[in-house]
């Protein structure tokens, strides 16, 4: 899923210091899993504004609402008879979301609360690890179902380099080489001689590289 | 800071070690302060981070939680999990410029049940010397 | 069931913590209890103790205590004391003298709890107690570190108040000493007091010296060795030494002792104070009484039990428990008190005082607005000037619709005036919240409620001087969260009268035996093919009975016994459902079946690890000693005929990977060694050990060893025995570093025993599939909620034997009845109550993000497929609400303390 941290509190307050009614909208897609877009996350936040407002003698009014997602018009629609009784909106989704906010409601001054990272999963209970750059084209099953263009700092296809150093990567102690482990667990499996194939220089434009990307589905399309 | 400022102060407690600890205190005859407001729940792993902001929101100038020791939760995990929620809020009071001493975590037990009231004074003098959130 | 056992009461002699839980046990059951004590209140030793080891759990007597007070089968009489005893089981008649007169009491049967007396050392007239202020015996001491002692918590010198810097505690005082006294056990609890007593004075004050002089260092019991690691880790000093005489320093209070260090230098320290650790003696009126009616008393002065039967006396329907029968600590008293309980179900059926009563069915008032009744009631010690403050208060809170003032007969008063005022929910205002519970439920019930359609207000640390203000937060906030509760919903289910018992070792064996005596049909599963566990390599019991000729009448009478199912060489795969309602998938040979029952007993047993050191497995004649134990009943001569052994205790136990202490190894080599002297006085028999745990009565064995000429030498972690092959014959060389001769020795030895480490048997895999907790150690936790020994993590999950911890043959079988006496109290009911404060899943919220199935700590909610989202069995759900605050999609609530409720919290305080 998509994974989101939120922004410190003090861009936050920032970023709506000129703005007296706010409206902080969440939504139940993956910032809900990864906690930190949900309506508790809502709650907290407007909560958060509320007592900063206190604090500073100034006088605002904060709701919260959350939406199913952000990233469809049905639920941005939803909010489109309240939406003008706001001088500015919050949302905490991933990046999607204050853009089809924007794009929906061209003069609602739009905030984003989040900073959306990257695509990955759960390694551990509060834990989320990258695990996908979304390249467009997918390999894994290459790699022993490892991906080092997420996973490798370089996005090595024929790694590892030389900076890996005892199942490191040479940026941090506390990367793990994503080529070390493709190529024990290739070994592992048995397979390691197809590493010895040289996969050729990557075609980007299948990724972000390649431009905006957009994807049409005939069969679907009404 | 005038002299006579009293804090308001929310406790929250379990109805475990913390409230074993106020039976001791109570034999003690010893007292709570009336500023200190008492919110009981069933363990101190129920309160979430909104439970603790609220307060402050409210117009509270100090909150604190008092729960059992880390080994000795009826729950296993609660208190653990509310001292992670207490030293969240801690950095959220900080980034708003708002100081962390403000809340406050504490285990308690039977043992040593004078301290049920003990850290509501305690609390009570943190928050009378830092003075009222709102500013002046 | 077949069986026609007489119906009728029981009473239990002793209101300490054996007799209280044996009491609560047996009402739960649907026995009549008369709870005899002697003092004018309940409790014991406990009250006079300064938390308990190794986990705190003293204010759980309070809550136990007002159980037996509410319980109307429970007839508690105090200031009581029994004169005589005549009859038989299901017939006895008890002469009992109270306050103001002598009467007879008619019951069933009897389980004798008298509990214990702690030793007087004024005869040690080297130590001054009783002449110096500041020798302490360590019952006074604890007097002084409780909050609600003579010096509130204060830790002060008698002599002058000061605070002292320098404690010292001196071990086996009035234990393993035959000079002094008649004592010649080891009372078993004082070593781990006194490392309770001095990590409590390190919490009081960081800076106080604490110093323990004792000879061996006692901590064999569940949790007791990490413990002892921990005080160390606090810097409590350990001295090897035993203590001859305390000198008073001429010119002020302090004392001086001199000792031997184990170099054999002399050293002299002075120290502030001084507590001895006073060892048990059985109550001595208890003793007199059991002497009268003709109980035996063995030679330590304690009520003496029947083989193999650890809690029967030898007058049948007259049971015993706790301090009265041996130097036994709280977690031992109440488990021989839940099998004492076991026991007099086998032997006679319940006659209750009171029948359960009838309850109305709860109307639907969900609909109708809140109208609340504020009960309140001041407990003994309460201002009494509150309740003019608070009848004041009530009237000016909005939705309070009736005030009472309830005292005596709480439960019928609260009940009548629901009823009276058409009330629909209640504000019980009084002290600990816990302790009103069950009563206020009660009454609800009774009164055609939810019980569940309440708020506690806490009435405790008041100030006077602000009452009004208190009283008014206080009950505003009562009413305010009580309109807020939606009735949970309640389910009756019928409870499966089926028992479940994994494991057929001597622990799974003994519990299937005593819950079928108590009327229930149990299925025992065995992974192996045969029955009896690691019971059929042993001998004897430390006592030198027979564990071969018991185990097979054991086996044998499980075999003939019609309500017992035994799968052998079956395996339990799976199980489901909640106390009261469990179903497993057994499978056998290839074969599943699926099993219903309403308990499951988990009694798997343990195995010694083998070692990697001292040439096991390398050389013959080197012994696992389950190994030496099975060559002993196979091929005795082989070993008896010895020219020499040597038995090496602590084998990869008691080190940093394996921490625990095994138990009954120590034991376990006396035992043989003495059996291997009595059969060849000239073998020469060597001992290695690092601490000596023959703890209890088992000490008079170690005493026995000695007088035979067995060598006990000490070794340390830092400087291990080495074992080397002598010869091609197989006879061996074992060297060991002797303290003493301050040099190394070198035995031949025809064999070596290893005593090693004993470690759980498949424990992770029945924790997975029911869903249990296990420690730090690998063996299953205890229950949380504390002061429960045989109670799992979960509810309706028992635990006996090695599995739990490592124990002897007797102890197992204690174990055994006493999970058998929990079992019981489910399987005596016809139907469980599901839900109440539990929490709940919507499963139109859930995100299916696994959290709440990663973060409950009693492992409950799980993904449903069918329905996509997760469950949460309410049956199960220990209502703590933390999955209800970890929920990222607020899908999960719990009716009685709302999101609403905490968020409204702070406007209704402040307003």
């Amino acid at each position: 899923m998509i994974v989101a941290e939120q922004k410190p509190i003090k861009e936050i307050l920032e970023m709506v210091k000129d703005y007296n009614k706010i409206l902080v909208l969440g939504c139940k897609g993956c910032v809900t899993v990864c906690n930190v877009g949900g309506s508790k996350e809502a709650a907290i936040l407007a909560s958060t504004l509320k007592i900063a407002a206190r604090k500073n003698g100034k006088k605002i009014e904060v709701e919260e609402h959350t939406l199913e997602r952000q990233c469809d018009p049905e639920y941005i629609d939803e909010i489109k008879d309240m939406i003008d009784d706001y001088d500015a909106v919050v949302s905490i989704a991933c990046g999607v979301g204050p853009q089809f906010l924007s794009e929906r409601y061209p003069s609602a001054r739009v905030f984003p609360g989040v900073d959306t990272k990257f695509m990955g999963g759960a390694v551990e209970h509060g834990i989320w690890s990258e695990r996908c750059a979304g390249c467009g084209t997918c390999v894994v099953h290459h790699f022993g179902g490892l991906c080092p263009i997420a996973r490798c700092s370089k996005s090595l296809l024929n790694g590892p380099c030389g900076g890996s150093s005892n199942g490191k990567c040479e940026i941090s102690k506390d990367v793990d080489c994503i080529w070390d482990i493709i190529v024990r667990r290739m070994t592992e499996l048995g397979r390691l001689e197809e590493l010895l194939e040289f996969v050729p220089p990557k075609s980007w434009i299948t990724a972000r590289d390649g431009g905006p990307r957009r994807l049409i589905r005939e069969e679907l399309v009404l | 800071m005038s002299d006579n400022f009293k804090p308001k102060i929310v406790a929250f407690y379990c109805s475990n070690c913390a409230s074993s600890a106020a039976s001791v205190a109570e034999s003690m005859n010893k007292a709570l302060p009336d500023n200190v407001k008492i919110v009981q729940v069933p363990c101190t792993g129920r309160i979430e981070i909104l439970h603790l902001l609220k307060p402050f929101e409210e117009g509270a100038d100090g909150v604190y939680v008092a729960g059992c020791q880390e080994d000795s939760c009826q729950y296993v995990t609660g208190i653990t999990k509310a001292a992670k929620r207490v030293a969240y809020v801690k950095k959220t009071l900080e980034q708003l410029d708002i100081e962390p001493e403000r809340i406050n975590i504490y285990n308690l037990s039977a043992g040593k049940g004078q301290a049920f009231v003990d850290v509501a004074l305690e609390m009570n003098d943190i928050v009378r010397k830092l003075g009222p959130v709102l500013s002046e | 069931m077949g069986q026609d056992k007489p119906k009728g009461s029981v009473m239990v002699v002793g209101g300490g913590i054996a007799g209280i839980q044996a009491a609560l046990s047996l009402a739960g059951a649907g026995y009549g209890v008369h709870l005899i004590e002697r003092t004018p209140s309940l409790g014991g030793m406990i009250p006079n103790l300064h938390r308990i080891y190794p986990l705190c759990a003293c204010c759980k007597l309070d809550p136990r205590i007002s159980a037996c007070e509410q319980d109307p089968n429970i007839n508690v009489m105090l200031d009581s004391t029994v004169l005589d005893i005549s009859g038989d089981t299901g017939n006895f008649s008890v002469t009992v003298k109270t306050a103001n007169d002598e009467k007879t009491v008619n019951t069933g049967a009897i389980i004798l709890a008298a509990g214990i007396e702690p030793f007087d050392p004024t005869k040690y007239d080297t130590y001054s107690y009783g002449s110096h202020p500041n020798v302490l015996t360590s019952v006074e001491y604890e007097q002084i570190q409780r909050p609600l002692g003579p010096e509130k918590g204060i830790l002060r010198r008698p002599s002058d108040g000061h605070t002292p810097k320098k404690i010292a505690w001196l071990q086996c005082v009035g234990s393993r000493d035959i000079n002094q006294c008649d004592a010649p056990y080891c009372s078993s609890v004082c070593c781990m007091s006194a490392l309770k007593e001095a990590v409590n004075t390190k919490e009081f004050d960081e800076d106080i010296e604490t110093t323990i002089f004792y000879m061996d260092m006692r901590t064999h019991g569940k949790g007791f060795e990490d413990y002892l690691n921990e005080a160390v880790s606090r810097d409590v000093q350990l001295v090897r030494s035993r203590v001859h005489t305390i000198d008073p320093v001429p010119g002020g209070n302090d004392l001086e002792i001199v000792y031997a260090g184990e170099d054999e230098q002399l050293q002299k320290e002075t120290f502030d104070m001084v507590v001895l650790s006073v060892g048990l003696r059985p109550s001595g009126e208890a003793i007199e009484l059991a002497r009268k009616i003709g109980v035996h008393i063995n030679g330590n002065q304690f009520v003496d039990k029947e083989p193999f039967k650890p809690v029967s006396t030898n007058i049948p329907g007259i049971f015993v428990c706790g301090g009265l029968s041996g130097p036994f600590d709280i977690g031992e008293s109440m488990t021989q008190a839940a099998a004492s309980v076991s026991e007099v179900a086998a032997i006679l059926g319940p006659e209750s005082f009171s029948p359960p009563p009838g309850y109305p069915k709860p109307a639907k008032s969900a609909a109708k607005s809140p109208k609340v009744l504020l009960a309140y009631h001041f407990c003994p010690g309460m201002a009494p000037g509150l309740s003019a403050d608070l009848e004041k208060q009530a009237k000016e809170i909005p939705g309070v619709s009736a005030t009472i003032r309830v005292d005596g007969d709480i439960l019928s008063s609260i009940t009548d005036k629901i009823k009276e005022t058409d009330a629909n929910r209640l504000v019980f205002a009084s002290c600990t919240p816990a302790v009103h519970k069950n009563l206020i439920e009660e009454a609800l019930k009774l009164a055609g409620l939810n019980p569940y359609l309440y708020e506690t207000v806490d009435l405790r640390a008041i100030d006077p001087g602000t009452a009004e203000v208190q009283l008014r937060d206080r009950i505003r906030m009562g009413v305010a969260r009580v309109a807020l509760i939606t009735p949970p919903p309640l389910r009756q289910i019928p409870v499966v009268k089926r028992a479940l018992v994994v494991g057929g070792g001597i622990a799974g064996l003994e519990t299937a035996v005593a819950i079928s005596r108590e009327g229930y049909p149990v299925t025992l599963v065995e992974k192996e093919k045969g029955l009896g566990g690691h019971g059929r390599h042993v001998k004897s019991t430390w006592q030198g009975y027979d564990v071969q000729k018991y185990l097979k009448g054991l086996i044998s009478s499980v075999k003939k016994e019609k309500n017992i199912k035994v799968m052998t060489e079956a395996t339990v795969k799976e199980n489901k459902g909640f106390a009261g309602k469990f179903v497993s998938i057994v499978k056998q040979k290839g074969k599943e079946k699926s099993i219903s029952h309403g308990v499951s007993i988990l009694a798997p047993g343990g195995n010694p690890i083998e070692p990697r050191e001292y040439l096991y497995g390398k050389t013959k004649n080197v012994y696992l000693w389950s190994e030496l134990s099975e060559k002993l009943l196979k091929d005795p001569k082989s070993i008896e005929d010895a020219n020499a052994g040597v038995f090496i205790q602590c084998v990869g136990s008691r080190e940093p990977d394996m921490p625990h202490c095994s138990n009954f190894c120590c034991s376990f080599t006396v035992r043989t060694a003495v059996d291997l002297k009595i059969k060849n006085p000239d073998m020469s028999i060597y001992v290695l050990y690092r601490e000596m745990r023959t703890y209890g009565e088992r000490e008079n064995l170690y005493k026995e060893a000695r007088d035979k000429g067995v060598i006990f030498i000490r070794y340390d972690l830092e400087n291990k025995p080495v074992v080397e092959s002598l010869d091609n014959e197989g006879r061996l060389k074992v060297t060991v570093y002797d303290p003493i001769l301050e040099r190394p020795v070198g035995l031949k030895a025809d064999f070596v025993s290893l005593q090693s480490a004993i470690v759980g048997n498949s424990n992770q895999e029945l924790a997975d599939i029911f869903r249990v907790n296990l420690d730090r150690n690998g063996f299953f936790a205890e229950s949380p909620e504390k002061m429960k020994p045989v109670d799992a993590s979960s509810e309706g999950v028992y635990l006996a034997g090695i599995g739990l911890y490592p124990k002897d043959t007797g102890d197992s079988i204690t174990q055994a009845k006493a999970a058998a006496a929990r079992a019981l109290e489910i399987l005596s009911q016809d139907k469980v109550q599901v839900g109440g404060m539990v929490a709940e899943v919507n499963p139109e919220k859930c995100a299916v993000c696994c959290t709440c199935v990663r973060t409950c700590p009693f492992s409950v909610p799980y993904i449903d497929h069918e329905t996509g989202a997760a469950y949460i069995d309410p049956g199960l759900c220990q209502g703590c609400g933390i999955c209800v605050a970890e929920c990222p999609a607020k899908a999960i609530v719990m009716g009685t303390c709302s999101d609403e409720m905490l968020i409204e919290a702070p406007a209704v305080l402040f307003a």
